[in-house]
């Protein structure tokens, strides 16, 4: 049996998440005898080698491409999972991944499972758990091994942490030419936000505001709370509807859904489309004036209290704490 | 130019779920049911695209059971000048559906086809890019901003991770999935419902497009549903915010670790 990790990197290191992945597919391969292979498709990360060692991965597939195609990546990574027999193939949740990796199970005639919070290999069926309905509802669902199976797993979900080994990495290049040609669609640019905050869908920790910030640029006490934290931040729907938030901000059942470890909910009430976005936080801390909002029904801890003397006080506590 | 928009019934957001007895699905009595919000993104652009244009129609398309018919009344509501639904009984996997829509949208020869970025039921976000796989066309998989150069190039902005947006050129015929931030869905006006209850809504089976269902499902199956693990509320703070801040940040560090 062949498991294949589609991993992605930034800045010379492979992210968190792939590597979440990468160590969650470990143990499959490892429980079932597979081989393990990884495909990364980017420019080249200096010690990649290195980086994907500790997972025990038999063999990295490499194509050398800095542009990002829809067309071409996902016709040569159903390609790619044809040419190596690929059983099972896994990403993280990315715009990438969720952007190829249906277009992958169209072309290998298969079917594929987003998003799943849970993943184990019984015989030859894959079961997993993905919650719908933005986490109202757990799906239990099955794939037969008959045929491939391509999957997305969530961010912050998987440990890390490699249990399967040192191993010798066979090093294959793909031709980089398929990667990038493609006469129907092409990036002509990319507007990058200035930021250096964590992926919002990824993050380990968000401070998140409602519409009683009042104004976009009250953001600013959210922003500095978050850069103590090294955190993402988000809002509510009606913050954003309101115009204080942008859209790719939004937390919640008509936006992302987070992960993280650690959820700050700032004058929040805690409304059903929200909580549906972010009720699976490990840790939610929630800080509202309405002592009988629904927020504090799903909170771990709760203040109750104006955000704008909460938010700068918390701030300054977390600074001095993480100074120590 | 004939422009598709794809639109899926689902439960309003404000709806409690609550599951069936069975764990086959939800308890859909007395659920409210709406056009998934990023597909109604996806009439607007369509109207607006075809307002531009000046000229073509726009069709609303859906694949499922007569219980559909509100949404593509809705769709008719708002504008849309034909409805097309192709007929399902049974609940297809993300590939089956794309299947059926792939097939309707080439039999009419549509050059441009709007989708939602994902439905807001089953959270897959699979069809719209299967679809575009299926027709052999480009596709752009969560747009927030559109823009008809010629009749057959798009000029679009697609939201990537970090909030960043990638700038695409895409030739014609091509699939795009909206994402919020696109524009501002228009209500139907008093008018457009009354007339869209005139507007025909065309059926079509699976046989009708060459398919045939009991073939079309594939290897993924949902066996069944259940809850999520209910959160119970935690601690409150109520008095003194400096001590209450201090206690919280505190609790993180020491009891949930997570700081």
């Amino acid at each position: 049996m062949n498991i294949a990790v589609w991993i992605e990197g930034s800045n010379n290191k492979i992210k968190k998440a792939s590597l979440e992945v990468l160590a969650q597919a470990g143990r499959l391969a490892k429980a079932n005898n597979a081989n393990l292979l990884a495909l990364y498709v980017g420019e080249s990360i200096a010690d990649i080698e290195t980086q994907l060692r500790p997972y025990a991965v038999k063999a990295l597939y490499h194509a050398n491409v800095s542009n990002y195609n829809t067309v071409s990546w996902s016709n040569q990574t159903a390609k790619f999972c044809s040419d190596h027999d690929v059983n099972i193939l896994l990403a993280s949740l990315s715009a990438n991944s969720q952007d190829t990796f249906p277009r992958v199970a169209a072309q290998l005639n298969c079917g594929m499972i987003s998003e799943v919070t849970h993943i184990e290999l019984e015989g030859n069926t894959l079961k997993a758990k993905r919650p719908v309905y933005a986490g109202k509802l757990i799906a239990n669902v099955e794939a037969s091994l008959d045929a491939p199976v391509v999957v997305t797993c969530r961010p912050n979900v998987f440990d890390p942490k490699p249990e399967s080994g040192e191993s010798n990495i066979e090093i294959n290049e793909l031709d980089a030419a398929g990667f990038s040609e493609c006469g129907r669609c092409k990036i002509l640019d990319v507007k990058e936000t200035v930021s250096d905050r964590p992926d919002l869908a990824a993050a380990e920790i968000v401070v998140s505001a409602g519409r009683s910030i009042k104004s976009e640029e009250n953001f600013s006490m959210i922003n500095e709370l978050a850069d103590v934290l090294g955190a993402a931040v988000g809002a509510s729907r009606a913050a954003v509807d309101a115009g204080y938030a942008s859209h790719d901000m939004q937390v919640g059942q008509t936006g992302k859904t987070v992960n993280p470890k650690l959820y700050i909910a700032c004058g929040i009430s805690g409304a059903i489309q929200h909580l549906a976005g972010m009720s699976s936080s490990k840790v939610i801390v929630a800080i509202n004036t309405d002592p009988e909002a629904p927020i504090f029904q799903k909170a771990d801890y709760g203040i109750v209290g104006d955000m704008f003397e909460l938010v700068p006080l918390m701030k300054e506590e977390l600074a001095k704490l993480l100074q120590e | 130019m004939k422009i598709a928009v794809c639109v899926k019934r689902v439960p309003d957001t404000a709806s409690n779920i609550k599951l069936n007895n069975d764990q086959q699905g939800i308890v859909e009595d007395g659920l409210k049911f709406i056009i998934s919000p990023y597909d109604e993104f996806g009439v607007e652009e369509g109207l607006k695209t075809k307002e531009s244009v000046g000229s073509g129609e726009v069709t609303a398309l859906t694949v499922g059971d007569d219980k559909s018919q509100d949404v593509l009344r809705n769709a008719l509501a708002m504008g849309c000048d034909k409805a097309v639904m192709v007929q399902s009984q049974e609940k297809l996997s993300g590939l089956s559906v794309a299947k059926l829509l792939a097939a309707k949208i080439k039999a009419d020869d549509y050059q441009l086809v709007f989708t939602g970025k994902h439905a807001i039921d089953d959270d897959a976000s699979q069809v719209s890019q299967m679809t575009a796989q299926l027709l052999d066309w480009p596709h752009v998989s969560s747009v927030s901003k559109f823009e008809l150069i010629d009749e057959t190039t798009a000029k679009v902005h697609r939201d990537v991770d970090g909030g960043n947006q990638e700038v695409w050129e895409i030739k014609l015929p091509a699939i795009f999935a909206a994402s919020k931030g696109l524009n501002q869905p228009r209500y139907a006006s008093l008018k457009g419902i009354m007339q869209s209850k005139s507007k025909p809504i065309e059926k079509v089976s699976a046989s009708d497009l060459g398919l045939d269902e009991g073939s079309l499902n594939n290897n993924v199956k949902v066996i069944n549903y259940e809850e999520p693990p209910a959160r119970q509320a935690g601690q409150i703070f109520k008095d003194a915010p400096q001590e209450a801040v201090k206690e919280v940040v505190k609790k993180l560090r020491e009891e949930a670790k997570v700081i």
